[in-house]
C-alpha cells in the first residue's frame, strides 16, 4: 500500500512537471499482428488478438508459472462434483468491471451464452462445447443456455455433457474471458473495436484496427495497481519490429527463431530470451488422398523424412526433435526414437507397389512461420524416391483448401490451449475435426479411445489411454509425422522486468519499468 | 511508274533505314556494351545448369546462411542453397517474365491499337474506352487481383504481367496507325485490291516494327520488376524456383546477419535493368527520336 | 472549351463504369469463399449459408453488380467483413496517408527531378551532366522495395536518424517518400533534360540568346514553357504509379496506406474493401487525368482539337 502511495506520488509529480509526455512508464509491445481487427476473442483465434485481450479482461482461472492453476475471479477453485459432470464457483466478491459495473453471475453467463449464441459467430466455441446445452444453443436448438445454473451474485454452477478431466483448464483459456452483459450488450458490434470493458489490469483507451491497441493502467485493479502506467501494441511487420527493439523505441518484441542468430551475440544477447512453445509442429498425411490411403506408404512418408536435420540445421537449433503427437511437458507423451531411414522408406513403397517412388503436392500459407519446412522436406524426400511439389499460397486460400479437407499433407502447426493431451489429440484426429484440418482421419477405435479419455478422471489410467492414442496416430497407423517441438524467442529492453510468458501470452500485471 | 512498283520502292527505303539505325547503334559504346550483357544473360539463362556450381534446389543443410566463401562464392540462403547458383537461375524467370510477358502484351496491344487507328469511328471510340478502363488501374494492383484470381505460379505472373501492360502499347500503335494510313503506300496497296486486313497486317504493323521494338525493350525492364514486386509479395515463383525478386524478399529477414543475401540479387536486378533502360534509349534514338517524350 | 470538356466529362464517365464493371467481375470471379474464411475453425454449412443469405452473395450476379453500382456512386461500398466498419472510412483514412505520402513523393520527384534536369542541361557535356545522368539512370533501376530495406539499415538503424517505421513522426515521412519517389525523380531529371535541351535548339531561344539574355534565364523562361507539358502529361503516369507502387513501401515501412489496405483485403478476401479500393483508386487516377487533360486544353488549343494527349 505504501509503495502504491509512493508511486502514485512520484506519478502525480512527474504528471504534474511534465504534461504531455507518454512515456514515462509506458510499455511498448511490438508484434505481427496483422489479424488484429478487433480485440474480442470471440472471433479470432491468432495470438495477436488474445494478446490484447487477456490485457484487460480474465477468465475464471489463471495459470501459473508453475503450470498449476490458481483461482483469477473466482475466490477459490472450483468444487467438482464426484461424477466430474458439475463445477461448482464461487466469484469473489470485490471485483468490478471498468466501468465501474460490479462482476456478478450475470456476466458469468451472459459471457458463456454469447459464447454458444449462433449470431456471435464465435469461432472458439469448440473448445468449451462439452457445456451441457452450448452444442444446442449452437444448432439452434435452445436459446438459453442449459449448463450454467445461477445461484446468487456469487455462486453459480457449471454442468457439463460429459465429466471431462481438464475443464479447469478450460476455465484459464484466453478464449474464455469473461464480458460484462451491459457494456458489451451496449457496444453491439463495436465490441472489441470502440469499446471493450473488463476486470483486468490494464483499461482499454484507443484501438486503431490492425495498427495499435493503447492501454492504461486500471487504478483500481483488485489485485493493486499495475505498476506500469500505460501499454502500447503495435502492429509491425517482424523485420521492422526488430529494427525498432534496436533503435529503443520497443520494450518487448517477438521474434521468430529465423532472426534470431543475429541476435545470439552481441549487444543485444542479454535481452534475448527463449521459451518453450508448447506446441508441435507435425506433417499430417491425408488418409482420403491417394497414394496416402495406404499405411505402407504413410510408414515409407514417416521414414523418409530426418527430424534432425530440420532441427540442427534450418531452424539451428531453435527446437527439439518431437517423435511424439504430444509434447513432453504434457502427460500421454511417449519418447521413441526417429524412424528416418531412406533405404527403409524406398523398400516400404515399393512393397506398397510403388518402386518408382510417389508424388505429394502440399500446400502452406505463405505468411506462416512454418512456410519455410516444406522446401527443406522438399529437398530431404528425394533421397527416398518421393517428389513433393510445395505451393505457397495466401492464407484465405489455403485455410479453405484445408478446410475441404483436399490438402495432401499439410503442415499441422499447434500450440496447444492448455496442458492437457486431448487438446493434441481430439482437436485434429477425432472424426468430426478431421476434415477440417485435411486430415480426413475417421477410425472408430479412435474416436472410442479419445472419448473414453475425456470422460475420465486424471490419473495413470488416463495417462495411458492418451499414450495409446499416440501410438496408434504415429507408430501405427503413420496419419501424422511428428517433426519438432518450436520454441520462441523475445526480445525484452533493459529498462522492463517482470513478465510472465505462459507460453503463448505475455502478462505484464506484476512488470514493471525500471528507469 | 506503276503504283506497284511506288509502294516497291517504299519498302526498300524501309530497309536501308535499319541499315542506317544499326550503323548508329554501333557507334554508341555504352548501346553496344548493354547488347553484349543482355545476349551473356540470355546464354547464361539457357545454359544455367552447365555454368551453375550446384544444382537448383540443392540445399547444403552444413552451411546455412553464411556469407561468401570458397565453397559458396556468394554466400548461401537459410535452407542452405547457394546463392549464385540461385542468381544465375534467377536469370531464367527474369528472361522469360520480359520475352513471354512482353510477347502477351504485344499481341494484344498491337492487334486493339491497330484496329482503333486505322478504322477510327466508332471502333476507335469503343477500343479506347476500354483502354482507358484498363489503363486507369495501377499495374501491380492490377496484377495482384490477376494473381489472386488464376493462384500463384511462375505462368500466372507471365499472364499477369502481360494483361496489365497492353494498355501503352496499344496507345503507341493507334498514334501510328492513324499517322500511317494517310501515307500514299496505304492508298496503293488498297488501290491494288488488298483487303483491310492484309492492309494492317502486311504494311501499316511492319512499319511500326521500330516503334513496338523500342517500346518493347523499354517495357522488359518494368516487367521484371513487377514479376520481382510480385514474387517480394511471396506472389509469385514456387520453391524450389529462384527468383531475384523473392530472394530479396527472404533476405529481409537477415538483412543484420547477411547484408550480402540481399545485396546480390539486387546487384543483378538492377544490372539488367539498367541494361535493357539504356538498349532501348539507344535504340530510340536510332530507330525513332520522335518516341522521346515516352 | 466548353465542347471539348463535355466531350471529356462524358468519356470519363464512361471509363468509371467500365471500372466498376471490370473490378467487379475480377473481385467474384476469386476462388475463396470469405464466409469460409471468415468462419475460421468450424462452420458448418449451414452457417456459411445462413450467412452468406444475410450478406447477400445469393443472388445472381448481375443483381448483385447493380446495387455495387447504385451504392458506389454515393460512395456507399458497405462495410468491411473483418474490421466491421463502412469501407468509405477505411478507404479515406487509409488514403489520407497515402495521398500525404503521394505530394511528398510528387514534390520530391518533381523539384529533385527537375533541378537535376536542368542543372544537367544547362551544363551538358560537362561533368555534372553526366553525373547526374548516371545517377539518375542507377537510380531509374534501382527497385524501390530493395532502396527502402537499404534506406531503412542505413538512416534508420546504422545512423538512428530517422525512424524506421510508422508514420508518428513528421520525419517519418522522409524516407518512403525518397525510396518510393526516386525512379520518378531520376525519370523527370531525364525527361525534363530532354526537353530543355530540345527546347533551347529552338529559333526563338536563340533570338533570346542573341539579345543578351542571360542563359539561364532563357532557359528559365522560355525553355521550361514549352518542357512543362511533357512533364504535365508524365504527372498522370505518376500519379497512378504512386497510387499502386505504394504498397510495398507501405509494408516495409509498416504504414496503413491504401495499397497496403488492399492487398490485406485481397489476402483476406475482404471484398467489400477490394472493390472499394480498386474503384477508388482507379477512379482517382481517372479524374486526374481528366483535370490535367483539361488543363492542357486551357492551355494549348491544339490538343482541344487534336484530342487527349498521348500518355
Amino acid at each position: 500500500m505504501k509503495r502504491l502511495m509512493a508511486l502514485l506520488l512520484a506519478l502525480g509529480l512527474m504528471l504534474g512537471l511534465t504534461p504531455a509526455l507518454a512515456e514515462g512508464k509506458a510499455f511498448s509491445f511490438g508484434g505481427a499482428l496483422d489479424d488484429m481487427d478487433l480485440i474480442d476473442v470471440h472471433k479470432a483465434t491468432s495470438s495477436g488478438v488474445l494478446q490484447g485481450g487477456i490485457m484487460v479482461c480474465e477468465p475464471l482461472l489463471a495459470l501459473q508459472p508453475d503450470g498449476s492453476l490458481a483461482p483469477q475471479l473466482l475466490a477459490e477453485m472450483p468444487a467438482v462434483s464426484e461424477d466430474g459432470k458439475v463445477f461448482t464457483c464461487k466469484l469473489r466478491e470485490d471485483v468490478y468491471f471498468h466501468d465501474g459495473t460490479q462482476l456478478t453471475s450475470k456476466d458469468v453467463y451472459f459471457t458463456l451464452h454469447r459464447i454458444f449464441d449462433p449470431a456471435t459467430a464465435n469461432v472458439n466455441a469448440w473448445l468449451c462445447d462439452m457445456i451441457l446445452g452450448g452444442k444446442d444453443m449452437l444448432d439452434g436448438k435452445a436459446t438459453e443456455l442449459a449448463g450454467v445454473t445461477i445461484q446468487d451474485d456469487f455462486n453459480f454452477t457449471i454442468e457439463l455433457e460429459y465429466p471431462y478431466a481438464p475443464f479447469n483448464y478450460i476455465l484459464s483459456c484466453p478464449q474464455m474471458l469473461i464480458y460484462p452483459q451491459d457494456a458489451c450488450t451496449a457496444a453491439g458490434e463495436t465490441w472489441g473495436i470502440d469499446s471493450f470493458v473488463g476486470t483486468g489490469p490494464f483499461v482499454f483507451e484507443s484501438f486503431t484496427a490492425k495498427d495499435t491497441l493503447h492501454l492504461v493502467a486500471n487504478e483500481k485493479y483488485y489485485e493493486g495497481r499495475p505498476q506500469i502506467d500505460e501499454v502500447y501494441l503495435y502492429n509491425l511487420d517482424r523485420g521492422t519490429a526488430l529494427m525498432e527493439f534496436e533503435a529503443g523505441s520497443l520494450d518487448l518484441v517477438n521474434m521468430d527463431p529465423t532472426y534470431v542468430k543475429g541476435y545470439q551475440e552481441g549487444e543485444f544477447a542479454t535481452n534475448l530470451v527463449m521459451s518453450d512453445l508448447r506446441g508441435i509442429i507435425a506433417l499430417n498425411l491425408n488418409v482420403a488422398m491417394p497414394p496416402l490411403d495406404k499405411v505402407k506408404v504413410r510408414e515409407a512418408v514417416a521414414h523418409a523424412i530426418d527430424q534432425k536435420a530440420i532441427v540442427e540445421s534450418y531452424l539451428q537449433g531453435n527446437g527439439t526433435v518431437a517423435n511424439s503427437l504430444i509434447t513432453p511437458s504434457v502427460a500421454g507423451y511417449t519418447d521413441r526414437p526417429s524412424f528416418y531411414d531412406p533405404e527403409k522408406a524406398k523398400a516400404l513403397l515399393a512393397e506398397a507397389g510403388f518402386p518408382d517412388g510417389i508424388k505429394l503436392v502440399n500446400y502452406v500459407s505463405e505468411t506462416s512461420s512454418i512456410a519455410g519446412i516444406p522446401v527443406v522436406l522438399q529437398e530431404q524426400l528425394k533421397a527416398s524416391n518421393i517428389e513433393l511439389e510445395v505451393n505457397r499460397v495466401d492464407s484465405a486460400t489455403y485455410v479453405s483448401l484445408r478446410k475441404e479437407g483436399s490438402v495432401q499433407c499439410p503442415l499441422l502447426t499447434w500450440y496447444a490451449d492448455m496442458p492437457d493431451p486431448d487438446n493434441f489429440t481430439y482437436t485434429f484426429f477425432q472424426s468430426g475435426n478431421s476434415k477440417f484440418f485435411s486430415s480426413n482421419w475417421n477410425d472408430p477405435l479412435t474416436d472410442e479411445l479419445m472419448a473414453k479419455g475425456r470422460a475420465m478422471p486424471a490419473g495413470e489410467e488416463r495417462i495411458e489411454i492418451y499414450k495409446q492414442i499416440d501410438q496408434r496416430l504415429v507408430a501405427e497407423e503413420f496419419v501424422t509425422v511428428p517433426l519438432y517441438n518450436p520454441v520462441t524467442y523475445y526480445l525484452k529492453s533493459d529498462k522492463v522486468e517482470g513478465i510472465f510468458f505462459d507460453g503463448s501470452m505475455f502478462h505484464l500485471d506484476d512488470a514493471s519499468i525500471v528507469e | 511508274m506503276s503504283i506497284k512498283a511506288n509502294a516497291k520502292v517504299q519498302d526498300a527505303a524501309y530497309t536501308s533505314f535499319y541499315h542506317d539505325a544499326f550503323v548508329r547503334l554501333k557507334k554508341d559504346k555504352v548501346a553496344v556494351a548493354c547488347l553484349v550483357f543482355i545476349v551473356l544473360l540470355i546464354l547464361v539463362a539457357i545454359f544455367a545448369p552447365l555454368i551453375a556450381p550446384y544444382e537448383e534446389g540443392y540445399q547444403d543443410t552444413s552451411a546455412i546462411l553464411e556469407g561468401p566463401s570458397s565453397k559458396h562464392w556468394l554466400g548461401t540462403d537459410e535452407f542452405g542453397r547457394d546463392i549464385l547458383t540461385r542468381i544465375i537461375y534467377g536469370s531464367r524467370i527474369s528472361l522469360s517474365v520480359g520475352l513471354i510477358a512482353e510477347a502477351i502484351a504485344v499481341t494484344i496491344g498491337v492487334f486493339l491499337g491497330a484496329l482503333a487507328g486505322y478504322y477510327g469511328g466508332k471502333i476507335d471510340a469503343v477500343i479506347s474506352r476500354i483502354i482507358e478502363v484498363f489503363a486507369s488501374f495501377p499495374h501491380i494492383l492490377f496484377a495482384i487481383v490477376i494473381m489472386f484470381v488464376l493462384g500463384t505460379g511462375v505462368i500466372n505472373v507471365f499472364l499477369a504481367i502481360g494483361f496489365v501492360g497492353w494498355t501503352g502499347i496499344a496507345r503507341i500503335i493507334r498514334a501510328q496507325v492513324m499517322q500511317l494510313k494517310e501515307k500514299e503506300f496505304v492508298e496503293a496497296a488498297r488501290a491494288s485490291g488488298g483487303s483491310d486486313l492484309k492492309i494492317i497486317l502486311r504494311h501499316l504493323i511492319p512499319n511500326c516494327l521500330s516503334t513496338i521494338i523500342v517500346v518493347v525493350t523499354m517495357a522488359i525492364p518494368s516487367d521484371i520488376m513487377y514479376e520481382a514486386s510480385l514474387s517480394f509479395l511471396g506472389l509469385g515463383v514456387q520453391p524450389p524456383v529462384s527468383s531475384w525478386g523473392e530472394m530479396i524478399s527472404m533476405a529481409r529477414k537477415y538483412l543484420r546477419t547477411n547484408p550480402t543475401y540481399s545485396v546480390f540479387p539486387g546487384i543483378a536486378l538492377v544490372l539488367t535493368v539498367l541494361a535493357f533502360n539504356l538498349l532501348g534509349d539507344a535504340l530510340r534514338d536510332a530507330l525513332d527520336p520522335k518516341l522521346k517524350n515516352l | 472549351m466548353l465542347k471539348f470538356t463535355l466531350r471529356r466529362l462524358y468519356q470519363t464517365v464512361i471509363v468509371l463504369l467500365g471500372v466498376t464493371l471490370v473490378t467487379f467481375i475480377m473481385v467474384n470471379v476469386v476462388p475463396g469463399d470469405p464466409v469460409a474464411v471468415m468462419l475460421q475453425k468450424k462452420a458448418d454449412d449451414a452457417t456459411i449459408n445462413r450467412i452468406r443469405e444475410q450478406m447477400g452473395l445469393n443472388d445472381p450476379l448481375p443483381a448483385q453488380y447493380f446495387r455495387f453500382l447504385t451504392n458506389a456512386v454515393t460512395g456507399d461500398f458497405g462495410n468491411s467483413y473483418f474490421q466491421k466498419k463502412p469501407v468509405m472510412e477505411l478507404i479515406l483514412r487509409a488514403f489520407s496517408v497515402t495521398g500525404t505520402l503521394a505530394v511528398l513523393v510528387l514534390a520530391f520527384a518533381i523539384i529533385l527531378g527537375v533541378l537535376m534536369g536542368t542543372l544537367a542541361a544547362v551544363f551538358r557535356g560537362k561533368w555534372v551532366d553526366r553525373v547526374i545522368m548516371m545517377i539518375s539512370t542507377l537510380g531509374m533501376a534501382a527497385p524501390s522495395f530493395w532502396l527502402a530495406i537499404i534506406l531503412q539499415l542505413i538512416f534508420g538503424l546504422t545512423l538512428k536518424w530517422l525512424p524506421i517505421s510508422g508514420l508518428r513522426q513528421p520525419n517519418a515521412y522522409i524516407m518512403p517518400s525518397v525510396a518510393l519517389g526516386m525512379i520518378y525523380a531520376a525519370s523527370l531529371a531525364r525527361l525534363t533534360r530532354t526537353n530543355i535541351l530540345d527546347a533551347m535548339n529552338q529559333d526563338y531561344i536563340r533570338t533570346a540568346r542573341s539579345k543578351g539574355v542571360g542563359e539561364f534565364f532563357v532557359v528559365a523562361k522560355h525553355a521550361f514553357k514549352n518542357a512543362g507539358i511533357p512533364i504535365l502529361t508524365y504527372l498522370g503516369t505518376l500519379i497512378k504509379s504512386i497510387l499502386g507502387g505504394s504498397v510495398l513501401v507501405e509494408t516495409i515501412f509498416s504504414i496503413n496506406g491504401l495499397g497496403r489496405l488492399l492487398v490485406e483485403a485481397i489476402m483476406k478476401r475482404d471484398i467489400p474493401i477490394i472493390q472499394g479500393c480498386t474503384v477508388y483508386i482507379a477512379s482517382v487516377f481517372v479524374i486526374a487525368n481528366l483535370l490535367i487533360d483539361l488543363t492542357y486544353g486551357l492551355f494549348d488549343p491544339r490538343i482541344r482539337v487534336a484530342g487527349p494527349a498521348k500518355r
